[in-house]
C-alpha cells in the first residue's frame, strides 16, 4: 500500500507583494514500511514538502493522498484526526512544552483520542521504555540533555502507534554520537514496528542509513 | 484532559508571576466592585427580614399629577399619597390579604443626661406588625385595641434601646420623643437605613400624631402596603386599584389633571421613577435590569480589553506549544476549550479574591456606621451572581484570543515557536 502520495503538487506562498514558489510538480510515492531520507540545499522546500506529507498545510496545487485515499478537500477537523491517528512528528528543534513534565510531553497526542487516563499513562510509560527514558518522566525537557529531550520527542511521537514517521532534521541540534543514537531508534521503530518514516537531513552519513533518498533543488525533484 | 489544561494552566501562571498578578489584580479589582455593588443592592431590594412577604407585597410610594393638554404631558406634583386617599383605594380590594398605611420617617429630638439624642420615628398602624416579621428581642407590637385607642406606646430597636436604657431589658419603660412621652412595648432588631419601607428607630401608632389623616388631600407623606394572597392576584388588584384612582374627585386640583398612582414593588416604583419620572403606569423593571446589565459589561470592557491583551501575548508566547498540539491531532475546538478553561480557571481565582476583598470591605462599611445599621452580607444570591460574572469576564476575555488562536495555522505556530 502507498503510504503517502503526492501528485503533481506545487506549492506556493502569497504575501502582499511576492509570490514564492516553494515546491514545484512534485510526485512522490512512499510505500509503507519505507524509510526515506530527503535532502537538498536550504531553501530547497525540504520543510514545505513534509508539511504537504505531514497534513500540516494544503498544495496549491495537485493532489495528495494518504493511505491511497484523497484528503484534498478535507475539513481541518477530518485532518487532526488523520494526523492524530496515522501521523507522528519529530521537529529539530523538539519543540517539547516547556511547562510540563516529560511524561505529560508525550501525552499530548492521546490527548485527544477516547482513552481512559489509566490507559493514557500505561502507553507514554511505554513509549518512554523504549527510548530508554522512563526513570525521567517527571523531570521538565530543561532538565534534560539535547539528545535526551530528542529522545523524549520521539516517545511523543510514537506513543500513538503512528504509520507515519515525519522527522524533520532530527539530529540537527545534537552531536556525532547523540544522532547516531537518535538514528538507531529510528531504525529501530522501522525495522521492528513496521513505521513508514520519512526523514529531511543535510547530512549524507544519516541519508545513507535510509532505503531511499530523495532529493530537492529549488522546489523540484531532482531524482 | 481536564487535568492536563488545569496543569497546564498553573505551570503557565506560575512561570510568569508578575504577569499572572496584573492578570489576576485587574479581574479581582473589577469583580470585587461589582460584587460590592451586587451586595448592596441586595441589601435594598432583597426580600431578607422583616420584609420576608416582599414577593407578595405591593407598596403604594408615589403618586402623580400631570397636566394632559395637546402639547402632551406636562409634569404637575409626584409626591406620597396621603393616608386619605390610601383608605379610599385600599380598602377591601379583591385579592388582598392585609393593608397597611406606613408614614414616612422623620427625625425627633430626645434629651438623656442633659444630651442631645436624635431618632427616626415612624408613624404606623397595627397591621405593619403583620405585613413585616420583624424579630422582636423583647415584648410584642402594639395591639389593635392599643392602636384605636391611641395608646402612646412604641416599638423601638436595639439600638434605641442601648441609647435610652443601656443594655437592659426595658418593655414598660418610658422614654421622650419631641416632647412626648412613649411606653415601650417591644424592642426589635435594628434594620438599615436603606431598607426604606420598614427603617425607623421608633415605631409609634398613627393615633398618637393628632393630625393624622384630618382633611382630604391626596397627597401626603405616607406608603401604602397591600399584601396579596398571591402574586397572581397582582394584576387584578392593580388594575381594580388604579380603576379607584382614576374615580377620585381631583376637581380641587387643575381640571386638565391627570392622577398617577401604581401598586407595585419598591424595585418597580424606582424604575418608574427613573424611566418615566412616575408619569406613567407602565413596568420599567425590565428596562432597569437591561440598564444595570449595560452598565455591568461598560465596567468590565477595559478590564476586558486589558485582559484579551494580555491573553493575546500569552499565546504568541505559546505558539509553539499550540502548533505541537495542532500537528498531533488537537481540533481547533479543543484548543480553544483549552485556552477557555485557562482563562476561566483565573478569572475563578480572581473571582473568590474578589469575594474575599468584597467580604471584607462591606464588614468595614457595616462596622463603620456609615450607613446606620447596614449590615452587608454575602449571601449565596451574591455568590452565584459573582460566580456568574466570573464567568461571563472569563469567557469575554478569552473567546477572541482563543478563536485567533485557533485560526492560527500549524506551521506558522511551529514557526512561531521555535528557538
Amino acid at each position: 500500500m502507498n503510504m503517502i502520495t503526492l501528485e503533481n503538487v506545487d506549492k506556493v506562498y502569497r504575501t502582499d507583494k511576492i509570490e514564492t514558489l516553494a515546491l514545484s510538480n512534485v510526485n512522490l510515492t512512499v510505500e509503507e514500511g519505507e524509510f526515506v531520507a530527503v535532502m537538498g540545499p536550504s531553501g530547497c522546500g525540504k520543510s514545505t514538502l513534509l508539511n504537504l506529507v505531514g497534513l500540516l498545510d494544503k498544495p496549491s496545487k495537485g493532489a495528495v493522498r494518504m493511505m491511497d485515499r484523497d484528503i484534498n478537500g478535507n475539513s481541518d477537523r477530518k485532518m487532526a484526526k488523520l494526523r492524530n491517528e496515522n501521523i507522528g512528528f519529530i521537529f529539530q528543534s523538539f519543540h517539547l512544552v516547556n511547562d510540563l513534565s516529560v511524561i505529560d510531553n508525550v501525552e499530548i497526542p492521546l490527548l485527544y483520542r477516547k482513552m481512559s487516563g489509566k490507559e493514557r499513562r500505561n502507553r507514554c510509560k511505554e513509549a518512554l521504555e523504549k527510548v530508554d527514558l522512563l526513570s525521567r518522566m517527571h523531570h521538565r525537557p530543561s532538565q534534560l540533555s539535547g539528545g535526551q529531550q530528542q529522545r523524549v520527542a520521539i516517545a511523543r511521537a510514537i506513543v500513538g502507534e503512528p504509520r507515519l514517521l515525519l522527522a524533520d532534521e532530527p539530529t540537527g541540534n545534537l552531536d556525532s554520537q547523540m544522532g547516531f543514537e537518535i538514528m538507531d531508534i529510528l531504525n529501530g521503530l522501522n525495522k521492528n514496528a513496521n513505521t513508514t518514516i520519512v526523514m529531511v537531513t543535510h547530512d549524507q552519513r544519516l541519508a545513507d542509513d535510509t532505503e531511499r533518498v530523495i532529493r530537492l533543488f529549488d522546489g523540484r525533484r531532482i531524482n | 484532559m481536564l487535568k492536563n489544561y488545569l496543569k497546564t494552566a498553573w505551570v503557565v501562571f506560575m512561570r510568569r508571576k508578575f504577569f499572572t498578578f496584573v492578570n489576576l489584580f485587574g479581574i479581582t479589582f473589577t469583580l470585587a466592585i461589582l460584587m460590592i455593588a451586587s451586595a448592596m443592592l441586595d441589601h435594598i431590594f432583597g426580600g431578607t427580614p422583616p420584609e420576608v412577604n416582599q414577593r407578595r407585597t405591593l407598596g403604594i410610594y408615589r403618586v402623580s399629577m400631570c397636566e394632559d393638554s395637546e402639547e402632551g404631558r406636562d409634569m404637575g406634583i409626584s409626591a406620597m399619597a396621603s393616608a386619605y386617599m390610601l383608605e379610599q383605594c385600599m380598602e377591601d380590594l379583591p385579592g388582598v390579604e392585609n393593608t397597611s398605611i406606613i408614614g414616612m420617617f422623620w427625625q425627633v429630638l430626645s434629651f438623656i443626661d442633659n444630651r442631645k439624642v436624635t431618632s427616626y420615628l415612624r408613624n404606623v398602624d397595627a397591621n405593619f406588625w403583620e405585613i413585616m416579621q420583624f424579630e422582636f428581642i423583647e415584648g410584642r407590637p402594639f395591639t389593635h385595641d392599643e392602636y384605636d385607642n391611641g395608646a402612646n406606646v412604641a416599638v423601638i430597636n436595639e439600638a434605641t434601646r442601648d441609647k435610652f436604657f443601656g443594655n437592659t431589658e426595658c418593655v414598660g419603660n418610658s422614654f421622650e420623643a419631641n416632647g412626648k412621652s412613649y411606653r415601650v412595648v417591644g424592642v426589635v432588631e435594628n434594620v438599615p437605613i436603606l431598607r426604606f419601607t420598614p427603617f425607623a428607630d421608633i415605631w409609634v401608632p398613627h393615633t398618637t400624631d393628632p393630625g393624622y389623616n384630618q382633611n382630604n388631600e391626596l397627597v401626603g407623606l405616607y406608603i401604602g402596603l397591600m399584601l396579596a394572597e398571591s402574586r397572581d392576584a397582582f394584576p387584578m388588584i392593580k388594575e381594580e386599584f388604579i380603576s379607584r384612582v382614576n374615580n377620585l374627585d381631583i376637581s380641587a386640583y387643575h381640571p386638565n389633571n391627570k392622577i398617577i398612582s401604581v401598586p407595585e414593588t419598591f424595585l418597580d416604583n424606582i424604575a418608574r421613577l427613573i424611566f418615566s419620572f412616575g408619569l406613567s403606569t407602565g413596568n420599567f423593571t425590565k428596562q432597569l435590569y437591561i440598564a444595570a446589565f449595560i452598565l455591568m459589561i461598560l465596567f468590565m470592557v477595559l478590564p476586558t480589553l486589558n485582559m484579551v491583551n494580555l491573553n493575546m501575548s500569552r499565546i504568541m508566547e505559546r505558539s509553539s506549544e499550540i502548533g505541537v498540539r495542532k500537528a498531533f491531532g488537537a481540533p481547533s475546538a479543543t484548543l480553544v476549550g483549552q485556552f477557555l478553561v485557562e482563562n476561566i480557571v483565573l478569572t475563578s481565582a480572581g473571582g473568590l479574591l474578589a469575594l474575599l476583598i468584597a467580604y471584607v470591605v462591606l464588614a468595614v462599611i457595616s462596622s463603620t456606621g456609615v450607613i446606620p445599621y447596614a449590615q452587608f452580607t454575602l449571601n449565596i444570591r451574591i455568590f452565584l451572581t459573582a460566580v456568574g460574572i466570573a464567568f461571563v469576564f472569563g469567557t469575554f476575555s478569552g473567546v477572541y484570543p482563543a478563536w485567533r488562536m485557533s485560526r492560527m495555522n500549524p506551521v506558522d505556530a511551529l514557526r512561531g515557536g521555535a528557538a
